[in-house]
């Protein structure tokens, strides 16, 4: 008898199979619709040569009984993805070292005599700090077709790195809107004149737009063409060169110079990271979210120590700055991602389910809040009552940092605002904050007015 | 490449005189299709004259220095 098993609700378009979980594993049923092509990803060795290179994710089959028996060709246990995340709050070079790896999986495919027949974004996801693709039936024979998922690969990864590119990056959050990727005709008609002037642009993106539109009120009789194999990598290889030409231009922002404009003394910012290394000792997380990241110093704290890391940051340079210092220190616990944690990620997609929101993706462990509560309370006018209630639903335990009114980073805040935060002192900050968790620890951090908090949330949250 | 731009920057020009409108319910498919064929048709073109030209370049630099393997993209 098949024990309790739930299907994801993020597994449902493909006929090839479905993700489900039971007794708190997950699973991947494979179909017998995908039985040919799930026998040739292994015995060509496509299976062996990506999971080598990691790009693809390793599977065990599982001798358990099937969820749907009729379908049912193979049950596959995937390696678990610690945590998982979304174009929409990735930083540019995340979604291009992503668009990149399909890239390469796609010509690595091609010497196997396979070929992707799925581009999603969604499919990849960053473990060790790398991208990795994580649906394991996204292959299929090679046929001397065009590319199945090519306008898939310029909508999910090509229009929001051109996007990025060429006008702001505040466009990456367009992914979030349209979940099938952005749409040809917008990228196009958003992308700067002169890129109509680069081959690669004009061809994969504005002659793209131009032949949907073109061909979208006409009737055509598409014919079966065979296209050259040539033809094919050329296609590949085009799409990686215009990939790999594209580059984000930094430039200086408020929160990504945060530390420089910090007003610690190198000692008191010493003396912060040595409390946060206390509290980890006392806490021993498996999982860590740094709330307010910036650009990951603290969570560094935890990361080096093996923990799985998620260090956020409402500021999108903050989390590129963090995900190159990741690369070029091959940190592979930490993954940073752009949050806005006034309005954390909702879930999207079909039922409102396909895709988490954040609070479905926690709790963690321990919740970081450094040098965060002022920004919260007295930049967004959160009363502290709902920051309590928020941190309460996303970790266990809590590192939390008290900036108090008189601190010169909070006066910054209020000189251009009215001071309407009576409330804002520490004995209300305790008082909320007690509701939901037990103080541990008051820790004052020297040469500063700040005091850092440990606090154990009273009730398990639920995630 | 030399082909590859010529070919573009002439539909380009054609691209400055048709603005895109905003779309419906509508099947993108095809015009996905069409131009990914004429892409991979004129990519697949200029790989293989760049092959073809690296055999006659190799052929050539064979002759005078015979150490000297295919190396130029």
């Amino acid at each position: 008898m098949p024990g309790e098993w739930r299907a994801l609700p993020s597994s449902f378009r493909d006929p090839s199979g479905f993700l489900f979980e039971r007794e708190g594993e997950l699973y991947r049923q494979v179909n017998r619709y995908y039985q040919d092509d799930y026998d040739l990803l292994l015995s060509s060795g496509l299976y062996k040569a990506l999971t080598e290179q990691g790009l693809l994710v390793r599977h065990d089959e599982a001798d358990i009984s099937p969820p749907d028996p009729q379908l049912a060709y193979k049950i596959i246990k995937p390696q678990v993805v610690p945590f998982i995340s979304y174009p929409y709050e990735w930083c540019f070079t995340q979604l291009k070292e992503a668009a990149l790896a399909t890239l390469k999986i796609q010509k690595t495919a091609f010497d196997f005599g396979m070929s992707l027949k799925d581009a999603s974004a969604f499919n990849i996801q960053f473990v060790d700090g790398r991208p990795l693709l994580v649906d394991t039936l996204s292959f299929e024979k090679l046929r001397l077709r065009p590319w199945v998922a090519y306008r898939q690969f310029c909508q999910h990864f090509l229009n929001p790195l051109l996007l990025i590119a060429y006008k702001d990056f505040h466009l990456n959050q367009l992914s979030r809107i349209f979940i099938d990727g952005i749409p040809m005709s917008l990228t196009s008609r958003l992308l700067p004149f002169r890129t109509r002037l680069r081959p690669g642009l004009a061809s994969h993106v504005h002659l793209h737009a131009l032949s949907q539109k073109y061909f979208s009120t006409r009737k055509v009789k598409v014919r079966e063409r065979q296209v050259r194999p040539v033809s094919l990598a050329g296609l590949v290889e085009s799409l990686e060169s215009l990939t790999r030409r594209l580059s984000l231009r930094l430039k200086k922002t408020e929160w990504a110079h945060y530390y420089e404009e910090t007003n610690y003394t190198p000692e008191g910012f010493e003396w912060k990271k040595k409390l946060v290394e206390e509290f980890l000792d006392i806490i021993k997380p498996d999982t860590v979210w740094d709330l307010g990241a910036n650009t990951g110093i603290f969570s560094r704290l935890a990361s080096r120590r093996g923990v799985q890391t998620v260090a956020f940051d409402v500021d999108f340079l903050a989390v590129e700055m963090n995900y190159r210092d990741c690369l070029d220190n091959g940190d592979k616990n930490l993954l940073p991602l752009v949050m806005d944690l006034t309005n954390p990620t909702p879930a999207i997609g079909w039922e409102n389910r396909e895709r988490k929101s954040l609070l479905e993706r926690g709790p963690a462990d321990a919740a970081f809040a450094l040098a965060l509560l002022h920004h919260l309370a007295i930049s967004n006018n959160l009363p502290l009552a709902k920051i309590a209630e928020f941190m309460s639903r996303v970790c266990r335990w809590l590192i939390i940092e008290f900036v108090p009114k008189t601190d010169s980073q909070v006066q910054r805040l209020l000189a251009t605002r009215e001071d309407i935060f009576e409330r804002y002192t520490r004995p209300d900050f305790e008082e909320q904050f007690s509701r939901s968790f037990l103080i541990v620890r008051i820790a004052p951090v020297e040469g500063t007015e700040r005091i850092l908090y440990l606090m154990k949330n009273r009730s398990s949250p639920q995630g | 490449m030399r082909p590859i731009i010529r070919y573009v920057a002439l539909l380009s020009l054609v691209l400055f005189l048709l603005p895109l409108c905003g779309y419906g319910y509508i099947d993108l498919g095809s015009g996905s299709y069409i131009i990914q064929l004429l892409i991979a048709g004129f990519v697949g073109f200029s790989l293989t004259l760049r092959i073809f030209w690296k055999k006659i370049k190799a052929r050539f630099s064979k002759k005078a220095k015979p150490d000297e393997t295919i190396d130029a993209g």
